[in-house]
Protein backbone atom coordinates (compact mmCIF):
# COMPACT_ATOMS: atom_id res chain seq x y z
CA UNK A 1 0.00 0.00 0.00
CA UNK A 2 1.28 3.45 -0.87
CA UNK A 3 1.98 5.62 2.14
CA UNK A 4 -0.15 8.74 2.19
CA UNK A 5 1.57 12.10 2.59
CA UNK A 6 0.80 13.80 5.93
CA UNK A 7 0.47 17.57 6.21
CA UNK A 8 -0.13 20.21 8.88
CA UNK A 9 -3.19 22.40 8.26
CA UNK A 10 -3.70 24.30 11.51
CA UNK A 11 -2.13 25.05 14.87
CA UNK A 12 -2.73 26.63 18.26
CA UNK A 13 -0.32 27.51 21.04
CA UNK A 14 -0.45 28.61 24.69
CA UNK A 15 2.61 29.00 26.93
CA UNK A 16 3.86 31.30 29.66
CA UNK A 17 4.56 33.79 26.87
CA UNK A 18 0.93 34.20 25.91
CA UNK A 19 -2.58 32.81 25.64
CA UNK A 20 -2.71 32.58 21.86
CA UNK A 21 -0.50 31.74 18.91
CA UNK A 22 0.18 35.31 17.76
CA UNK A 23 1.24 36.61 21.18
CA UNK A 24 3.54 33.64 21.59
CA UNK A 25 5.22 34.02 18.24
CA UNK A 26 6.04 37.71 18.80
CA UNK A 27 7.71 36.88 22.13
CA UNK A 28 9.49 33.80 20.82
CA UNK A 29 10.93 35.97 18.06
CA UNK A 30 11.98 38.66 20.51
CA UNK A 31 13.61 36.12 22.81
CA UNK A 32 11.55 36.91 25.90
CA UNK A 33 11.46 34.73 28.97
CA UNK A 34 8.23 33.53 30.57
CA UNK A 35 9.97 32.39 33.77
CA UNK A 36 9.01 34.17 37.02
CA UNK A 37 8.90 33.49 40.76
CA UNK A 38 6.35 30.69 41.24
CA UNK A 39 2.80 31.38 42.44
CA UNK A 40 1.15 27.99 42.12
CA UNK A 41 2.72 26.33 45.18
CA UNK A 42 4.23 27.32 48.52
CA UNK A 43 7.72 28.25 47.35
CA UNK A 44 9.06 28.24 50.92
CA UNK A 45 8.75 24.44 50.82
CA UNK A 46 11.00 23.75 47.82
CA UNK A 47 14.60 24.61 46.85
CA UNK A 48 13.32 25.73 43.43
CA UNK A 49 11.10 28.81 43.61
CA UNK A 50 10.67 29.67 39.92
CA UNK A 51 8.54 28.41 37.03
CA UNK A 52 7.14 29.39 33.65
CA UNK A 53 3.47 29.46 34.61
CA UNK A 54 0.57 30.46 32.40
CA UNK A 55 -0.61 34.06 32.69
CA UNK A 56 -2.49 34.49 36.00
CA UNK A 57 -5.52 35.49 33.90
CA UNK A 58 -5.75 31.97 32.46
CA UNK A 59 -8.39 30.84 34.95
CA UNK A 60 -10.76 33.60 33.84
CA UNK A 61 -9.71 33.21 30.22
CA UNK A 62 -10.96 29.61 30.21
CA UNK A 63 -14.52 30.88 30.86
CA UNK A 64 -14.50 32.44 27.39
CA UNK A 65 -14.18 28.96 25.96
CA UNK A 66 -15.89 26.61 28.41
CA UNK A 67 -18.83 26.35 30.78
CA UNK A 68 -18.57 26.52 34.54
CA UNK A 69 -19.64 22.90 34.68
CA UNK A 70 -16.88 21.84 32.29
CA UNK A 71 -14.34 23.68 34.43
CA UNK A 72 -15.50 21.81 37.54
CA UNK A 73 -15.15 18.52 35.74
CA UNK A 74 -11.66 19.06 34.33
CA UNK A 75 -8.08 19.54 35.47
CA UNK A 76 -6.06 22.63 34.59
CA UNK A 77 -4.40 20.57 31.83
CA UNK A 78 -7.82 19.45 30.56
CA UNK A 79 -8.99 23.06 30.43
CA UNK A 80 -5.83 24.07 28.62
CA UNK A 81 -6.33 21.32 26.03
CA UNK A 82 -9.92 22.42 25.43
CA UNK A 83 -9.00 26.09 25.00
CA UNK A 84 -6.29 25.05 22.52
CA UNK A 85 -8.77 22.89 20.58
CA UNK A 86 -11.31 25.71 20.38
CA UNK A 87 -8.65 28.17 19.25
CA UNK A 88 -7.50 25.68 16.62
CA UNK A 89 -10.99 25.11 15.23
CA UNK A 90 -11.84 28.83 15.31
CA UNK A 91 -8.66 29.90 13.53
CA UNK A 92 -8.48 27.12 10.92
CA UNK A 93 -12.15 26.14 10.69
CA UNK A 94 -12.15 22.88 8.70
CA UNK A 95 -15.97 22.77 8.42
CA UNK A 96 -16.26 19.69 10.59
CA UNK A 97 -19.98 19.34 9.85
CA UNK A 98 -19.21 18.50 6.23
CA UNK A 99 -16.49 15.95 7.03
CA UNK A 100 -16.74 12.26 7.90
CA UNK A 101 -16.01 12.54 11.61
CA UNK A 102 -15.64 8.79 12.06
CA UNK A 103 -12.31 9.35 10.24
CA UNK A 104 -11.11 12.18 12.49
CA UNK A 105 -9.41 11.38 15.82
CA UNK A 106 -7.94 13.22 18.76
CA UNK A 107 -4.58 12.21 20.27
CA UNK A 108 -3.09 14.25 23.07
CA UNK A 109 0.25 13.81 24.82
CA UNK A 110 0.47 14.65 28.49
CA UNK A 111 3.19 13.87 30.96
CA UNK A 112 2.18 14.98 34.42
CA UNK A 113 -1.59 15.22 34.22
CA UNK A 114 -3.64 12.76 36.21
CA UNK A 115 -2.62 11.64 39.65
CA UNK A 116 -0.75 14.80 40.67
CA UNK A 117 -3.83 16.96 41.14
CA UNK A 118 -4.21 17.73 44.86
CA UNK A 119 -8.00 17.93 44.35
CA UNK A 120 -7.95 14.14 44.01
CA UNK A 121 -7.61 14.07 47.80
CA UNK A 122 -10.92 15.77 48.53
CA UNK A 123 -13.47 13.26 49.82
CA UNK A 124 -16.53 15.20 48.67
CA UNK A 125 -15.31 15.66 45.13
CA UNK A 126 -17.84 14.18 42.69
CA UNK A 127 -15.57 14.67 39.70
CA UNK A 128 -12.27 13.35 41.06
CA UNK A 129 -12.10 10.42 38.66
CA UNK A 130 -13.35 12.23 35.59
CA UNK A 131 -11.11 15.22 36.29
CA UNK A 132 -7.95 13.26 36.88
CA UNK A 133 -8.11 10.50 34.31
CA UNK A 134 -5.35 11.42 31.86
CA UNK A 135 -7.43 10.34 28.84
CA UNK A 136 -9.93 13.11 29.66
CA UNK A 137 -7.79 15.60 27.77
CA UNK A 138 -8.48 13.88 24.46
CA UNK A 139 -11.95 12.58 25.32
CA UNK A 140 -13.44 16.02 26.04
CA UNK A 141 -12.17 17.39 22.73
CA UNK A 142 -13.70 14.50 20.83
CA UNK A 143 -16.99 15.00 22.69
CA UNK A 144 -16.97 18.74 22.00
CA UNK A 145 -16.34 18.40 18.27
CA UNK A 146 -17.95 15.01 17.61
CA UNK A 147 -14.69 13.35 16.54
CA UNK A 148 -15.41 9.62 16.36
CA UNK A 149 -12.04 8.32 15.20
CA UNK A 150 -9.23 7.01 17.45
CA UNK A 151 -9.09 9.13 20.58
CA UNK A 152 -6.69 8.74 23.47
CA UNK A 153 -3.94 10.24 25.56
CA UNK A 154 -0.32 9.25 25.13
CA UNK A 155 2.26 9.22 27.88
CA UNK A 156 5.97 8.86 27.33
CA UNK A 157 7.01 11.50 29.88
CA UNK A 158 8.61 14.49 28.21
CA UNK A 159 8.22 12.91 24.78
CA UNK A 160 4.42 12.52 25.14
CA UNK A 161 3.34 15.33 22.84
CA UNK A 162 5.89 14.28 20.26
CA UNK A 163 4.72 10.67 20.44
CA UNK A 164 1.09 11.78 20.05
CA UNK A 165 2.09 13.53 16.81
CA UNK A 166 3.93 10.42 15.66
CA UNK A 167 1.02 8.09 16.34
CA UNK A 168 -1.40 10.39 14.54
CA UNK A 169 1.05 10.58 11.63
CA UNK A 170 1.10 6.79 11.36
CA UNK A 171 -2.69 6.46 11.60
CA UNK A 172 -3.18 9.05 8.85
CA UNK A 173 -0.38 7.74 6.66
CA UNK A 174 -1.77 4.20 6.81
CA UNK A 175 -5.30 5.31 5.99
CA UNK A 176 -6.90 4.54 9.36
CA UNK A 177 -7.67 8.23 9.89
CA UNK A 178 -8.00 11.16 7.48
CA UNK A 179 -7.34 13.83 10.05
CA UNK A 180 -6.59 14.37 13.73
CA UNK A 181 -6.56 17.04 16.38
CA UNK A 182 -3.19 16.24 17.90
CA UNK A 183 -0.57 17.65 20.23
CA UNK A 184 0.05 18.02 23.95
CA UNK A 185 -0.97 19.94 27.05
CA UNK A 186 0.47 19.97 30.56
CA UNK A 187 -0.18 22.40 33.37
CA UNK A 188 1.10 20.71 36.50
CA UNK A 189 3.27 23.31 38.17
CA UNK A 190 2.39 22.45 41.77
CA UNK A 191 4.15 21.35 44.94
CA UNK A 192 4.18 17.66 43.97
CA UNK A 193 5.84 18.24 40.62
CA UNK A 194 8.39 20.78 41.83
CA UNK A 195 9.26 18.74 44.91
CA UNK A 196 9.55 15.54 42.87
CA UNK A 197 11.90 17.03 40.31
CA UNK A 198 13.89 18.79 43.03
CA UNK A 199 14.44 15.42 44.68
CA UNK A 200 16.18 14.11 41.58
CA UNK A 201 18.17 17.35 41.20
CA UNK A 202 16.65 18.09 37.81
CA UNK A 203 15.51 21.69 38.35
CA UNK A 204 17.35 24.99 38.17
CA UNK A 205 17.70 26.75 41.51
CA UNK A 206 18.68 30.11 40.04
CA UNK A 207 15.89 31.70 42.06
CA UNK A 208 17.37 35.19 42.17
CA UNK A 209 17.27 35.55 38.39
CA UNK A 210 14.19 33.69 37.09
CA UNK A 211 14.38 35.02 33.53
CA UNK A 212 17.98 33.88 33.26
CA UNK A 213 17.49 30.45 34.81
CA UNK A 214 16.73 28.37 31.74
CA UNK A 215 20.02 28.40 29.83
CA UNK A 216 20.28 25.40 27.52
CA UNK A 217 23.78 24.58 26.25
CA UNK A 218 25.36 27.30 28.44
CA UNK A 219 28.24 26.04 30.57
CA UNK A 220 26.59 27.31 33.76
CA UNK A 221 23.22 25.61 33.22
CA UNK A 222 21.94 24.08 36.44
CA UNK A 223 18.77 22.24 35.50
CA UNK A 224 15.46 22.86 33.77
CA UNK A 225 12.64 25.22 34.72
CA UNK A 226 9.15 23.75 34.93
CA UNK A 227 6.67 25.28 32.53
CA UNK A 228 3.00 25.10 31.65
CA UNK A 229 1.61 25.11 28.16
CA UNK A 230 0.36 23.23 25.17
CA UNK A 231 0.17 23.11 21.42
CA UNK A 232 -2.21 21.45 19.01
CA UNK A 233 -2.24 20.96 15.26
CA UNK A 234 -4.47 19.55 12.59
CA UNK A 235 -2.59 16.67 10.98
CA UNK A 236 -4.22 15.40 7.86
CA UNK A 237 -3.59 13.40 4.73
CA UNK A 238 -2.58 15.59 1.81
CA UNK A 239 -5.43 14.14 -0.22
CA UNK A 240 -8.02 15.03 2.45
CA UNK A 241 -6.61 18.53 2.88
CA UNK A 242 -6.67 19.23 -0.87
CA UNK A 243 -10.15 17.82 -1.26
CA UNK A 244 -11.55 20.21 1.33
CA UNK A 245 -9.50 23.12 -0.02
CA UNK A 246 -7.42 23.63 3.12
CA UNK A 247 -4.27 25.73 3.19
CA UNK A 248 -1.37 23.34 3.74
CA UNK A 249 1.20 24.85 6.12
CA UNK A 250 4.03 22.29 5.93
CA UNK A 251 4.56 18.61 5.19
CA UNK A 252 5.07 16.34 8.17
CA UNK A 253 7.63 14.32 6.27
CA UNK A 254 8.45 11.64 8.84
CA UNK A 255 9.40 10.78 12.38
CA UNK A 256 10.95 8.13 14.59
CA UNK A 257 10.03 7.00 18.08
CA UNK A 258 12.43 4.74 19.98
CA UNK A 259 13.46 3.77 23.46
CA UNK A 260 17.02 3.59 24.75
CA UNK A 261 16.09 0.64 26.99
CA UNK A 262 18.98 1.50 29.28
CA UNK A 263 18.29 3.90 32.13
CA UNK A 264 15.14 5.35 33.69
CA UNK A 265 16.53 8.90 33.78
CA UNK A 266 19.84 9.40 32.04
CA UNK A 267 20.36 9.29 28.27
CA UNK A 268 23.04 7.03 26.80
CA UNK A 269 26.44 8.68 26.98
CA UNK A 270 27.64 10.22 23.74
CA UNK A 271 24.05 10.80 22.62
CA UNK A 272 24.14 7.46 20.82
CA UNK A 273 20.43 6.70 21.34
CA UNK A 274 19.38 10.20 20.40
CA UNK A 275 21.47 10.01 17.22
CA UNK A 276 19.87 6.70 16.24
CA UNK A 277 16.45 8.30 16.58
CA UNK A 278 17.39 11.36 14.51
CA UNK A 279 18.87 9.12 11.80
CA UNK A 280 15.77 6.90 11.75
CA UNK A 281 13.52 9.95 11.46
CA UNK A 282 15.47 11.32 8.50
CA UNK A 283 15.34 7.91 6.83
CA UNK A 284 11.58 7.73 7.41
CA UNK A 285 11.22 11.15 5.77
CA UNK A 286 13.54 10.22 2.90
CA UNK A 287 15.73 13.21 3.70
CA UNK A 288 19.51 13.40 3.62
CA UNK A 289 21.31 14.95 6.64
CA UNK A 290 22.75 17.58 4.27
CA UNK A 291 19.26 18.92 3.62
CA UNK A 292 18.56 19.81 7.28
CA UNK A 293 18.50 23.57 7.92
CA UNK A 294 17.24 23.83 11.48
CA UNK A 295 16.76 21.71 14.61
CA UNK A 296 14.41 22.58 17.43
CA UNK A 297 16.36 20.91 20.22
CA UNK A 298 14.92 19.19 23.27
CA UNK A 299 17.51 21.45 25.01
CA UNK A 300 16.31 21.24 28.59
CA UNK A 301 19.16 23.11 30.32
CA UNK A 302 20.25 20.03 32.26
CA UNK A 303 23.86 18.96 32.20
CA UNK A 304 23.16 15.51 30.73
CA UNK A 305 20.57 16.32 28.09
CA UNK A 306 22.32 19.24 26.49
CA UNK A 307 25.68 17.51 26.30
CA UNK A 308 24.26 14.23 24.95
CA UNK A 309 21.90 15.95 22.51
CA UNK A 310 24.74 18.05 21.08
CA UNK A 311 26.87 14.93 20.66
CA UNK A 312 23.88 13.10 19.18
CA UNK A 313 23.31 15.82 16.59
CA UNK A 314 26.98 15.57 15.57
CA UNK A 315 26.70 11.80 15.26
CA UNK A 316 23.49 11.92 13.23
CA UNK A 317 24.35 14.81 10.93
CA UNK A 318 28.12 14.47 10.59
CA UNK A 319 29.66 17.47 8.81
CA UNK A 320 26.23 19.04 8.42
CA UNK A 321 26.17 19.65 12.19
CA UNK A 322 28.59 22.55 11.60
CA UNK A 323 26.07 24.30 9.38
CA UNK A 324 22.72 23.59 10.99
CA UNK A 325 21.04 26.12 13.32
CA UNK A 326 19.93 24.56 16.61
CA UNK A 327 17.77 26.33 19.17
CA UNK A 328 15.93 25.57 22.36
CA UNK A 329 12.45 27.03 22.90
CA UNK A 330 12.79 25.92 26.53
CA UNK A 331 15.26 28.76 27.11
CA UNK A 332 12.19 31.01 26.99
CA UNK A 333 9.26 28.90 28.20
CA UNK A 334 10.91 26.31 30.43
CA UNK A 335 9.95 22.67 30.12
CA UNK A 336 6.26 21.88 29.84
CA UNK A 337 6.86 18.13 30.25
CA UNK A 338 4.43 16.13 28.08
CA UNK A 339 3.42 19.20 26.11
CA UNK A 340 6.94 20.28 25.21
CA UNK A 341 7.25 18.22 22.01
CA UNK A 342 3.95 19.55 20.68
CA UNK A 343 4.71 23.17 21.58
CA UNK A 344 8.10 22.92 19.87
CA UNK A 345 6.54 21.25 16.81
CA UNK A 346 4.20 24.24 16.47
CA UNK A 347 7.03 26.77 16.95
CA UNK A 348 9.06 24.88 14.34
CA UNK A 349 6.19 25.13 11.84
CA UNK A 350 6.00 28.88 12.55
CA UNK A 351 9.77 29.19 12.11
CA UNK A 352 9.52 27.56 8.67
CA UNK A 353 6.57 29.66 7.57
CA UNK A 354 8.05 32.93 8.82
CA UNK A 355 11.66 32.18 7.80
CA UNK A 356 12.92 32.85 11.30
CA UNK A 357 14.90 30.70 13.73
CA UNK A 358 14.01 31.55 17.32
CA UNK A 359 16.95 32.14 19.69
CA UNK A 360 18.40 30.16 22.58
CA UNK A 361 18.37 32.86 25.23
CA UNK A 362 20.67 33.13 28.25
CA UNK A 363 23.54 31.68 26.28
CA UNK A 364 26.55 33.37 27.89
CA UNK A 365 29.39 30.92 28.50
CA UNK A 366 30.16 28.32 25.83
CA UNK A 367 30.50 24.74 27.01
CA UNK A 368 33.22 22.76 25.18
CA UNK A 369 30.89 19.73 25.26
CA UNK A 370 28.16 21.69 23.44
CA UNK A 371 29.73 23.09 20.31
CA UNK A 372 26.96 23.75 17.79
CA UNK A 373 25.35 26.95 16.47
CA UNK A 374 22.61 27.46 19.07
CA UNK A 375 21.27 30.74 17.58
CA UNK A 376 22.55 32.43 20.74
CA UNK A 377 20.39 35.14 22.34
CA UNK A 378 19.11 36.75 19.15
CA UNK A 379 16.78 35.11 16.64
CA UNK A 380 17.78 34.89 13.02
CA UNK A 381 16.05 35.33 9.69
CA UNK A 382 16.81 32.27 7.62
CA UNK A 383 15.14 30.08 5.03
CA UNK A 384 14.12 26.78 6.54
CA UNK A 385 13.13 24.11 4.04
CA UNK A 386 13.77 21.13 6.31
CA UNK A 387 13.53 21.16 10.09
CA UNK A 388 13.79 18.56 12.82
CA UNK A 389 12.25 18.68 16.27
CA UNK A 390 13.67 16.53 19.09
CA UNK A 391 11.94 15.32 22.26
CA UNK A 392 13.40 13.00 24.89
CA UNK A 393 11.76 11.70 28.06
CA UNK A 394 12.57 9.95 31.33
CA UNK A 395 12.33 6.27 30.53
CA UNK A 396 14.56 6.58 27.48
CA UNK A 397 11.77 7.75 25.16
CA UNK A 398 13.24 9.49 22.11
CA UNK A 399 11.21 11.10 19.34
CA UNK A 400 12.36 13.14 16.35
CA UNK A 401 10.02 14.75 13.83
CA UNK A 402 11.01 15.94 10.38
CA UNK A 403 9.11 18.76 8.68
CA UNK A 404 9.55 19.88 5.07
CA UNK A 405 8.36 22.93 3.21
CA UNK A 406 5.23 21.97 1.26
CA UNK A 407 5.67 22.10 -2.47
CA UNK A 408 2.27 20.93 -3.67
CA UNK B 1 37.17 19.81 60.90
CA UNK B 2 38.79 17.50 58.40
CA UNK B 3 38.46 13.80 59.12
CA UNK B 4 41.19 11.33 58.30
CA UNK B 5 40.20 7.74 57.66
CA UNK B 6 42.68 5.05 58.70
CA UNK B 7 43.18 1.90 56.59
CA UNK B 8 40.79 -0.13 58.71
CA UNK B 9 38.02 2.50 58.41
CA UNK B 10 38.62 2.70 54.68
CA UNK B 11 38.30 -1.08 54.28
CA UNK B 12 35.15 -1.07 56.38
CA UNK B 13 33.61 1.74 54.33
CA UNK B 14 34.53 0.02 51.05
CA UNK B 15 32.85 -3.18 52.10
CA UNK B 16 29.73 -1.29 53.27
CA UNK B 17 29.53 0.36 49.84
CA UNK B 18 29.89 -2.99 48.05
CA UNK B 19 27.24 -4.56 50.27
CA UNK B 20 24.83 -1.67 49.73
CA UNK B 21 25.23 -1.79 45.95
CA UNK B 22 24.92 -5.58 45.89
CA UNK B 23 21.72 -5.53 47.90
CA UNK B 24 20.22 -2.56 46.06
CA UNK B 25 20.93 -4.03 42.62
CA UNK B 26 20.27 -7.66 43.43
CA UNK B 27 23.82 -8.86 42.85
CA UNK B 28 26.24 -11.11 44.73
CA UNK B 29 28.67 -8.96 46.72
CA UNK B 30 31.65 -10.79 45.21
CA UNK B 31 30.50 -9.58 41.78
CA UNK B 32 30.66 -5.94 42.89
CA UNK B 33 34.32 -5.24 42.09
CA UNK B 34 36.25 -1.98 41.82
CA UNK B 35 36.02 -2.03 38.04
CA UNK B 36 32.29 -2.85 37.98
CA UNK B 37 30.36 -0.13 36.11
CA UNK B 38 27.45 1.06 38.25
CA UNK B 39 25.11 1.89 35.38
CA UNK B 40 26.18 -0.70 32.80
CA UNK B 41 26.92 -3.74 34.98
CA UNK B 42 24.72 -3.15 38.02
CA UNK B 43 21.89 -1.60 35.96
CA UNK B 44 21.55 1.09 38.60
CA UNK B 45 20.53 4.68 37.83
CA UNK B 46 22.43 7.90 38.28
CA UNK B 47 20.96 8.57 41.73
CA UNK B 48 22.16 5.41 43.43
CA UNK B 49 25.27 7.23 44.67
CA UNK B 50 23.13 9.73 46.58
CA UNK B 51 21.14 6.92 48.15
CA UNK B 52 24.42 5.36 49.15
CA UNK B 53 25.42 8.61 50.86
CA UNK B 54 22.11 8.74 52.72
CA UNK B 55 22.82 5.22 53.92
CA UNK B 56 26.26 5.97 55.40
CA UNK B 57 25.92 9.69 56.18
CA UNK B 58 25.27 9.31 59.91
CA UNK B 59 27.97 6.72 60.59
CA UNK B 60 30.65 8.95 59.11
CA UNK B 61 29.47 12.38 60.26
CA UNK B 62 29.12 13.64 56.71
CA UNK B 63 27.35 16.95 57.30
CA UNK B 64 27.21 18.30 53.77
CA UNK B 65 23.75 18.81 52.33
CA UNK B 66 22.82 15.97 50.03
CA UNK B 67 21.79 18.38 47.27
CA UNK B 68 25.28 19.89 47.31
CA UNK B 69 26.81 16.46 46.92
CA UNK B 70 24.37 15.78 44.10
CA UNK B 71 25.57 18.86 42.26
CA UNK B 72 29.17 17.79 42.78
CA UNK B 73 28.39 14.37 41.33
CA UNK B 74 26.74 15.92 38.28
CA UNK B 75 30.00 17.77 37.59
CA UNK B 76 32.21 14.82 38.59
CA UNK B 77 30.36 11.69 37.52
CA UNK B 78 31.03 8.42 39.31
CA UNK B 79 31.06 5.46 36.92
CA UNK B 80 32.62 2.49 38.66
CA UNK B 81 32.39 1.02 42.14
CA UNK B 82 36.06 1.89 42.69
CA UNK B 83 35.33 5.53 41.78
CA UNK B 84 32.36 5.52 44.14
CA UNK B 85 34.59 4.32 46.99
CA UNK B 86 37.31 6.89 46.24
CA UNK B 87 34.75 9.71 45.94
CA UNK B 88 33.26 8.68 49.26
CA UNK B 89 36.71 8.74 50.97
CA UNK B 90 37.27 12.22 49.50
CA UNK B 91 33.91 13.55 50.62
CA UNK B 92 34.40 12.28 54.16
CA UNK B 93 37.99 13.48 54.45
CA UNK B 94 37.71 16.87 52.73
CA UNK B 95 34.05 17.34 51.79
CA UNK B 96 33.67 20.89 53.06
CA UNK B 97 36.77 21.98 51.20
CA UNK B 98 35.49 20.36 47.98
CA UNK B 99 32.14 22.14 48.32
CA UNK B 100 33.85 25.52 48.81
CA UNK B 101 35.98 24.88 45.72
CA UNK B 102 32.86 23.96 43.75
CA UNK B 103 31.02 27.13 44.80
CA UNK B 104 34.05 29.25 43.89
CA UNK B 105 34.24 27.59 40.49
CA UNK B 106 30.51 28.16 39.85
CA UNK B 107 30.70 31.84 40.68
CA UNK B 108 33.91 32.36 38.68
Amino acid sequence: MTKRKVVVTGMSLITSLGLDLEANWEKFKAGESGVRTGTRWDISQTPTKIAAELDPGFTKFVRKYASRRFIRQTSRSGQLAMVLARQLVQAYDPGLDKLDRTRIGCIIGTGGSGGYDPDMMRVDDTWAVVRNMPNALAAWISIEFGLEGSTYTVNSACASGADALGIAHTLIQSGRLDMAVVGGADAVVNFGTVHGFNQVLALSERNDAPERASRPFDKNRDGFVLGEGGGLVFLESEEHARKRGATILVEHAGYASTDEATNIMAPKEGGVGMAQTMTAALRDAGIDPDEVDYISAHGTSTDHNDRCESQGIRLALGERANKVAVSSQKSMIGHSLGAAGAIEFVVTVLSMLEGFATPTINYEVPDPDCDLDYVPNVGREMKIDVAMSNSFGFGGHNVTHVLRRYRG
Amino acid sequence: MATTLNEEQKADLASKIREFLAEECDMEVEDVKDETDIMEDLKADSLVFLELIQEIQQDYKLDIELRQIGKYIVKNPVRTVGEAIETMYNLIERGEEIMIEMEAEASA
